[in-house]
């Protein structure tokens, strides 16, 4: 790994590399081909956490491996996890089901965000802003009409990417990782209604 | 034996595209690219011949036209193999550039070269085409075409395509921003043969003069794309003498392939194997305007999911299924709209020196039959079939950003928002003349979206094309005399917060001064009233602000004036201006967005705010420092920095002041953002908890209607009944579909 790439990454992740270096980026003739393992040991160096990052979805978020138990009954999972350690389960469910959620529905309280006036008209539209329990970061907003699903931002196959783009298997590969769960929690949540 | 270099038909030729494409996934069906690999030199000096033959016949021809659309850079010149797929094309619009695979589609399908009624085709004939349904992206967008005839045969088509400023829509000029049906949506064309030897007719001047309301512009600039097509032409004459006919197809086949292979690759090299959801709904306001003439247009919301799915071959499916159904609206997407919404992927995947159709074919797009996206019947209203296409597309390219930020390529990952309106004037003046014209500003200039490493850039660039430029407000006031420009400038405090800002927003300000005889204006793009771009913000960052237009009729500015009183210059000064009493209207619209056709008269204003683009992460995550570049800037006031970035600062002009010198009070800015945080505590909830009460709404039918509408409409189309219905656990619905799908076997066995 080359030490001065490394360092251009840590300041592009910190948005302090000087912009004529970020376009010396953007205009060399191939990407540096171990961009990505760089990429991971900055963001691994950074969280105050030991779990592995497989791969980061957001600016705080990441999915991360997670290993439990001892050796004869270790549990291997993959979790989405904030930087600040609070963690939101299985990554194949929409991680904003487990974080806490502030819905903006009339105009002063649009006018917090949104503050020349200007702004989605609160008669068909909601804000629904998305926070992290652990730190209150906010992760995720969503202007929606009212009834609308909560959306599944990103699945990543995160197998795929590893053996066939990467080349380097993740040791627990199993063809139920690239699925969508989300609807087990919402299908929970309705036997404890009805 | 056919016309096609070989000997084959075109109807043969169309065909064995479309099969290789199925069956071989390869553009032409090639394994070996061998000119490519054995003789590359002679494959770059083919190329780079094309790229500047079209550039060519663009940058001369463009001289010969006024209209606006030219004169901010929207002309594409281009060059297609025989079976329509372009190998090379010009600056100027690339979305243009996908319309020919369509066009020469239908011609082939259709037997134009045994059709004895038009004499077949043949060298020195002109076709013209602006037909969503046959290729082009909305009837704006006319296309000329001329064959390229080499030792008799066809070697391929060189085409010029523009936005004409105006094509005779029945209801709104320029571009049709109400238009239910094709027949109020003007003048369309299919394809068709317009000249011979050639030149044009005079019947298609006539009609062109008779059935547009600027027939003269439109005639120029049917004679620009002609002569830059004749241009291209000679310099693949001269090609072809030099490498020969079959050297040279063999070389378009394998550009496109090799742009095409070039892209797969780069796909996997920088993105992640993913699935992504970014989906946007469309407010169409139309019945109040249309009355009783067109019942059948109602007020409606619709719904455009947009899920971009990177596969691990490297191709990429983008999936529409669960839009609304088809309607008497303006936003029906026929195939050629979706040639240039696809415009958007062109620079964030396809980078290449010249952009060719290789883009189209790694790309597979899913849609429901009879939704806006598939229509399946073809009489409807189109002209913004295109615009939801190229805002669908640009979500889509948020699923590139953010597989791009999570592979580590930062400096690659951007959000590419098409955000853009045209000002549309028409009337007549004191004298009985009449006029129409269009003021491209926001059009031709847009903001280059936000990255995890900067703010969004305002009135950077014409996304999709590397040649745009705003152009002159004096060109605009001489192209409608009767308009003045009272600003263009950006509108401070206009902007969607976050880690990185989105860019801030550009405003126009025009006076309307004296039209004499009657004067409509109507504004049409990217405007919706609501979210342009999508309802999902970036990694904690706010989607885009809707555009925003203040229009004020019957105001008191001529006393203004009189008193030396400066006008305001953007819409907040405006509304400042209303609130304090000084600018008096006798009606005010306020957050006009689509509009239709307003009356405006002498001292009417019209004020726009504009291309506020989306951010990126959480606004308590900006840096500082940034927040004080921009007090200092003064794009920000104090009390925004404070109550939504939590920055509190000072300058030496005192905390409200506007000097330069701002300091950051970083104790107090500490103690701000936790005050935020806590706040948020204080007003979230768990989401569990809030699914528990939204789901009564959602089982009552209690929502806004016109959302419910868009439900009852949507949940007929699998995907998103899927979507819908697994998140709001209805088993009621689901017992019901069940039964109702049993009790159809039963009657169909």
């Amino acid at each position: 790994m080359d030490p001065k790439m490394k360092e251009k990454i840590r300041l592009l992740v910190d948005g302090q590399l000087p912009e004529d270096q970020v376009k010396d980026l953007i205009r060399m003739p191939a990407k540096d081909p171990d961009r990505f393992w760089t990429y991971l040991q900055v963001l691994q160096e950074r969280v105050v956490w030991d779990d592995t990052i497989l791969l980061r979805i957001s600016e705080h978020l990441y999915i991360v491996r997670k290993e439990e138990g001892g050796k004869g009954d270790k549990i291997i999972s993959r979790v989405v996890k904030c930087d600040c350690g609070h963690e939101f389960g299985d990554y194949r469910i929409n991680w904003k089901f487990h974080s806490m959620l502030a819905v903006r529905k009339t105009t002063p309280e649009l006018e917090e965000v949104y503050n020349a006036g200007i702004m989605p008209n609160p008669e068909h539209l909601e804000v629904r802003e998305f926070y992290c329990p652990g730190c209150s970061a906010q992760l995720g907003v969503e202007v929606a009409p009212h009834g609308y699903p909560i959306v599944f931002e990103l699945l990543p196959d995160l197998d795929g990417l590893y053996r066939e783009w990467l080349g380097r298997p993740l040791s627990d590969e199993s063809p139920d990782w690239f699925q969508d769960r989300s609807s087990t929690v919402t299908a929970a949540w309705a036997k404890e209604v009805d | 034996m056919g016309i096609v270099h070989g000997g084959r038909t075109l109807k043969e030729v169309v065909e064995e595209r479309e099969r290789n494409q199925a069956e071989t996934g390869s553009s032409y069906g090639q394994r070996a690219l061998q000119l490519f690999e054995h003789e590359p030199t002679q494959l770059e000096r083919i190329y780079w011949k094309l790229i500047t033959a079209t550039q060519y016949g663009r940058d001369t021809s463009m001289l010969i036209s006024t209209s606006p659309s030219a004169i901010t850079g929207e002309l594409l010149q281009f060059i297609a193999t025989p079976d329509g797929r372009a190998v090379a094309s010009s600056w100027g619009l690339c979305g243009h550039s996908g319309a020919l695979r369509m066009m020469i589609g239908t011609m082939g399908r259709l037997g134009y070269e045994e059709d004895q009624g038009m004499g077949g085709i043949r060298d020195g004939d002109i076709f013209s085409c602006n037909d969503p349904v046959h290729g082009s992206s909305q009837n704006n967008d006319m296309y000329t075409v001329v064959p390229l005839f080499a030792e008799d045969k066809l070697i391929g088509w060189a085409a010029g395509s523009l936005h004409l400023v105006d094509i005779g829509s029945a209801l709104t000029p320029g571009m049709a921003g109400v238009s239910p049906t094709t027949y109020t949506d003007g003048l369309v064309v299919p394809p068709q043969k317009t000249g011979q030897n050639f030149v044009q007719s005079k019947s298609w001047e006539l009609t062109l003069k008779r059935r547009t309301r600027m027939g003269v512009m439109n005639v120029l600039d049917d004679k620009m794309k002609l002569v830059g097509a004749l241009m291209v032409r000679e310099r693949v004459l001269n090609m072809v003498e030099e490498f020969g006919a079959e050297r040279f197809v063999q070389a378009m086949h394998e550009i496109i392939e090799r742009d095409r292979r070039e892209i797969i690759e780069r796909i996997k090299a920088w993105q992640v194997p993913m699935i992504s959801h970014h989906p946007k709904i469309i407010h169409v306001t139309q019945q109040e305007y249309l009355g009783t003439a067109f019942p059948e247009a109602v007020d409606c919301t619709l719904h455009v999911p947009a899920t971009c799915q990177i596969n691990l071959d490297g191709t990429i499916t983008q999936d529409f299924r669960g839009a609304s159904s088809q309607g008497f609206h303006h936003y029906n997407c026929y195939p050629g709209g979706w040639n240039l919404g696809a415009y958007t992927d062109f620079p964030v995947l396809a980078m290449a020196p010249a952009m060719s159709n290789a883009i189209y074919e790694i790309a597979r797009r899913k849609t429901d039959p009879g939704s806006i996206c598939q229509p399946t019947r073809d009489d409807l209203g189109s002209v913004h079939g295109c615009v939801m296409a190229i805002d669908a597309h640009s979500n889509l390219g948020r699923g590139y950003a953010l597989g791009r930020f999570a592979r580590g390529f930062l400096e690659e990952a951007w959000v590419n928002e098409v955000l853009w309106g045209i000002s549309s004037f028409e009337g007549e003046f004191g004298n009985g003349t009449p006029f129409a014209s269009a003021d491209w500003s926001l059009t031709a200039n847009m903001p280059l979206g936000v990255t995890p490493w900067r703010d969004g850039v305002p009135v950077a660039v014409g996304t999709g094309n590397p040649l745009s430029d705003i152009g002159e407000a004096e060109e605009y006031e001489f192209l409608c005399p009767a308009i003045a420009h009272v600003s263009r400038g950006l509108v401070a405090d206009v902007m969607v917060h976050g880690k990185y800002r989105g860019p801030v927003a550009f405003g126009i300000g025009y006076l309307v001064t004296n039209p004499g005889g009657k004067m409509t204006f109507h504004s049409t793009g990217s405007p919706t009233g609501t979210s342009p771009a999508c309802i999902v913000g970036i990694c904690g960052g706010y989607p885009a602000l809707p555009s925003y237009i203040l229009l004020l009729h019957k105001t008191n500015v001529q006393e203004l004036i009189d008193k030396q009183i400066p006008l305001p210059r953007h819409v907040l000064e405006a509304r400042d201006y209303l609130k304090r009493g000084i600018l008096t209207a006798e009606q005010v619209y306020d957050n006009v967005t689509e509009t239709p056709d307003w009356q405006v008269t002498d001292g009417d204003l019209i004020y726009y705010a504009n291309e506020a683009g989306s951010s990126w992460g959480e606004p308590l995550d900006r840096d500082p420092a940034r927040v004080r570049a921009d007090l200092e800037e003064g794009w920000l006031s104090p009390d925004v920095a404070k109550t939504i970035y939590g920055v509190v600062a000072r300058s030496s002009a005192g905390s409200e002041g506007s000097g330069h010198d701002w300091t950051v009070d970083e104790e107090a800015t500490q103690q701000a953002r936790r005050d935020i945080k806590e706040r948020r505590k204080q007003r979230a909830m768990p989401v569990q908890d809030w699914w528990k009460n939204e789901r009564k709404r959602v089982q009552n039918n209690d929502l806004p209607e016109m959302s419910q509408t868009m439900y009852q409409d949507c949940l007929q189309y699998e995907k998103f009944r899927d979507e819908f219905v697994s998140f709001w656990q209805l088993a009621d619905y689901e017992q019901a579909e069940q039964a109702a799908d049993e009790q159809e076997a039963t009657h169909g066995s």
